[in-house]
């Protein structure tokens, strides 16, 4: 399951819920999705960030109440408003597909034959306080890239 | 090697010095080699090591998101490092993920397909060259490992390089050592090569008078020092010898000569009974040459050798055979042996001395000499027969005097019985004559015949008869000391001096004779006899002492190995030298009117001091006194 790597090459922004102990790691999903059992099932047993993980369904007026929001294919419409929704608040954005990067999700993935290919939306990570690792920009297709510092 | 020990020590110390100077360069150059080399290894270490370490950050995405294409690319980077030949990708469970080759280099392998995860930094060499494998991690998490292996010919040109300048070095010290080498070299050599020569000359001319002369003071200066000692002694023995080869020259001249000229048979036998040597005399002896003896089996036999009683001898018991059998020294066996020539037996003693060798374990020879006595032995056997007609003689002579003496005194007594028996008839017939009426002319001539000239005559007769029993008497007495057999004991000779002394107590005191008398030693002897011989010397001290009052007799003594000698010692008469001989013969009175006596004392007194193997001899001067020695045997 990929979702967790992702983790491990990004730093959250100072002060978010993930770089304060004790809390726990909140998957949010918005929409429907294949992978909520798949996660729930993964995240059950193992932590994220040395965290208890905790997968929820999430709204649009909830819509910030996680630490990364894995937004399903059909609610790439929805976009420009989870973008508005979350523009201060410390969710890392994940789209189910390539679209959703242009669209203003930090990540974007695509499965193919069981291989991850992703798109980061540099400027949109940055802008919202995250950093990520140069190995991971190394292997993913960027758009917006920014100088990270 | 042999002809390295041939050559002249001067090439033998350049080519030391060349060799000692190329191998220390040859070992510093190999430590560095080897210094270099391990430096060579690490950089290649170290190289390899960071390479991984920059690829394997660039594979941490793609393995985390099983992307191989993002493997492939990270690991094309290594396309600029030209030693890295090839590097493998292993997932975080060892299996094979993504690779890289260099043109031309390594296919992949079955054996890397899967490796056991590895976590830390592993590295060895193989036939693929140098390998490094580095785990990798990102964060906390391990995602697998990166092998790169790193061509051996990087250190291997690096080293054939390295080789070919330190032998190019060397072989250049080693040229440039010749020079100090071959002008060092002078500093030993040249004082050994002029001790050889001077050796050599020494050899040549056989002068031990010349020295070395030395150079310092170092193990060369002492070697001349040595030498130089040696010459000293060599010069010195040279001398010792000529002198000891000079005093054995003379010794073996004089023992040569005295070998050859000695009346002694000499033969020197080997330990197996061969004649090694022969003098003259053992050839005369046996008749036979020093050649011939050295051949002959030495078979007494041959010459009918013979002991004193006449058997044969045995061949066992000739001294040189018991010497050997023995190593004991044989002295003196007498051996009659035939000589052909002679066509007698000679007569010899025989001594035999083993000579051992050095060791003092085994026989070397055996010393025999034959000492010939057949002359002494002939006249030692005509003396015997003399002795034995002497003895005869003189018992007929003593039995002479004894039957002489003893029948002598029967008509003497007849003489003395019938004069008597006269004289009685005298005086009868004078009774006769008185009665008869004679004219006084008759009266008085046979008064004269009668009163005066036959008593005159008897008188003389009388006289004459006690003279004579009393020679008669003497006789006896001396065939008898002569003729009795001898008790002999060992004698207090204080106690029976004492007891003699007692005897003649009336004269001695009649002239007042004083006798001073030492303590006296004991002897063998006697002891009547012995009374005698003192009695008969003392007596006659006493009887010749013209001096009263003032006469004094000593009794001391002497002693030797054998003898107890008894000094009596007087200040009598005194003795004329012509007569000491003579005192002590038969019948020898020297003043026969002064004194009594039938003149047979002293020739009783050396008849027994003779028989009891002693010896009696006399000082004496004639008004001063007289002092006999009387020797008499200490021992039985």
């Amino acid at each position: 399951m990929f979702i967790e790597k992702f983790t491990r090459f990004i730093d959250w922004p100072t002060g978010s819920n993930v770089t304060a102990l004790n809390k726990p790691f909140i998957i949010g999903i918005y929409g429907e999705t294949d992978i909520k059992d798949e996660l729930v099932q993964i995240y059950g047993k193992q932590n994220i960030l040395d965290k208890e993980v905790k997968v929820k369904n999430l709204g649009l007026k909830n819509i910030n109440d996680c630490d990364l929001l894995i937004i399903a294919e059909n609610k790439l419409a929805d976009m420009p408003k989870i973008t508005e929704f979350l523009k201060d608040s410390k969710v890392l954005t994940i789209g189910e597909t390539a679209d959703f990067a242009e669209e203003g999700a930090m990540i974007a993935y695509v499965l193919k034959d069981n291989k991850i290919r992703f798109i980061i939306n540099q400027k949109q990570a940055v802008d919202c306080g995250f950093k990520i690792s140069h190995l991971l920009l190394n292997l993913a297709e960027v758009i917006n890239p920014v100088n990270q510092k | 090697m042999k002809r390295f020990r041939d050559t002249s020590i001067k090439t033998k110390l350049i080519m030391i010095i060349i060799i000692v100077t190329v191998m220390s360069s040859i070992i510093g150059f190999s430590g560095v080699l080897f210094y270099e080399y391990d430096n060579m290894r690490s950089d290649l270490e170290s190289e390899t090591g960071m390479s991984a370490a920059l690829v394997g950050e660039f594979c941490v995405t793609p393995l985390s998101f099983l992307d191989e294409s993002g493997a492939e690319e990270a690991l094309d980077k290594l396309e600029i490092i030209p030693y890295i030949i090839a590097a493998y990708v292993y997932d975080e469970d060892g299996k094979l993920f993504s690779y890289y080759h260099k043109q031309d280099y390594l296919d992949i392998s079955n054996h890397r397909i899967k490796i056991d995860p590895i976590r830390e930094d592993t590295s060895y060499t193989n036939d693929d060259g140098f390998n490094f494998i580095k785990p990798i991690h990102y964060g906390d998490h391990y995602y697998g490992s990166l092998q790169l292996i790193a061509s051996n010919d990087r250190l291997a040109s690096g080293l054939i390089n390295y080789f070919i300048m330190v032998i190019i070095v060397i072989i250049f010290i080693g040229l440039i050592s010749i020079f100090p080498a071959s002008s060092l070299q002078s500093v030993i050599s040249n004082p050994v090569l002029s001790l050889a020569n001077l050796t050599q000359r020494i050899t040549n001319n056989k002068d031990y008078s010349v020295r070395a002369k030395k150079y310092a003071n170092d193990e060369i200066g002492l070697l001349y020092e040595g030498f130089n000692n040696m010459l000293d002694q060599i010069e010195r023995r040279d001398r010792h010898r000529d002198i000891v080869e000079m005093a054995l020259r003379e010794s073996e001249e004089f023992h040569r000569v005295l070998f050859e000229t000695m009346i002694q048979g000499v033969i020197y036998f080997s330990p197996e009974g061969k004649v090694i040597n022969a003098n003259i005399a053992a050839e005369k002896l046996f008749n036979m040459s020093s050649a011939e003896l050295k051949i002959s089996k030495f078979d007494l036999s041959y010459w009918n050798v013979i002991y004193e009683d006449g058997t044969a001898f045995d061949n066992e018991e000739f001294p040189p055979w018991i010497a050997m059998n023995t190593a004991k020294k044989v002295e003196n066996k007498i051996m009659g042996i035939f000589n052909y020539k002679d066509n007698d037996h000679h007569w010899v003693m025989v001594s035999a001395i083993p000579i051992l060798n050095e060791t003092g374990t085994d026989i070397r020879r055996i010393y025999t000499t034959f000492n010939d006595f057949t002359t002494r032995k002939k006249i030692e056997e005509e003396r015997e027969i003399l002795n034995k007609e002497l003895i005869d003689k003189n018992t007929e002579l003593e039995q002479i005097v004894y039957v002489t003496s003893h029948d002598l005194r029967s008509p003497l007594v007849n003489i003395q019985g019938f004069s008597n028996e006269i004289l009685l008839s005298i005086n009868e017939l004078k009774s006769i004559s008185n009665k008869m009426l004679l004219n006084k002319n008759d009266q008085e001539t046979l008064s004269q015949i009668l009163d005066v000239d036959i008593p005159e005559s008897f008188s003389f007769i009388e006289t004459s008869i006690h003279r004579m029993d009393a020679l008669l008497k003497g006789l006896l007495k001396l065939s008898r000391y002569g003729r009795v057999n001898l008790k002999i004991e060992n004698l207090d000779m204080n106690q029976l001096t004492k007891n003699v002394i007692k005897t003649m107590e009336y004269k001695i005191k009649g002239k007042n004779i004083s006798i001073r008398k030492d303590h006296l030693p004991k002897c063998f002897g006697d002891e009547d006899q012995i009374i005698q011989v003192f009695s008969n010397i003392i007596g006659n001290a006493v009887k010749y002492m013209d001096k009263f009052d003032d006469g004094i007799i000593n009794i001391t003594s002497s002693s030797s190995d054998k003898y107890s000698v008894y000094h009596i010692q007087d200040n009598g008469i005194g003795i004329e030298k012509q007569f000491h001989d003579k005192v002590f013969e038969l019948f020898h009175r020297l003043s026969p009117s002064e004194s009594q006596g039938e003149g047979l004392g002293l020739t009783i007194v050396k008849k027994i001091v003779d028989r009891h193997n002693g010896k009696i001899s006399l000082s004496s001067e004639i008004g001063k006194g007289s002092t006999f020695f009387v020797a008499l045997p200490k021992h039985k």
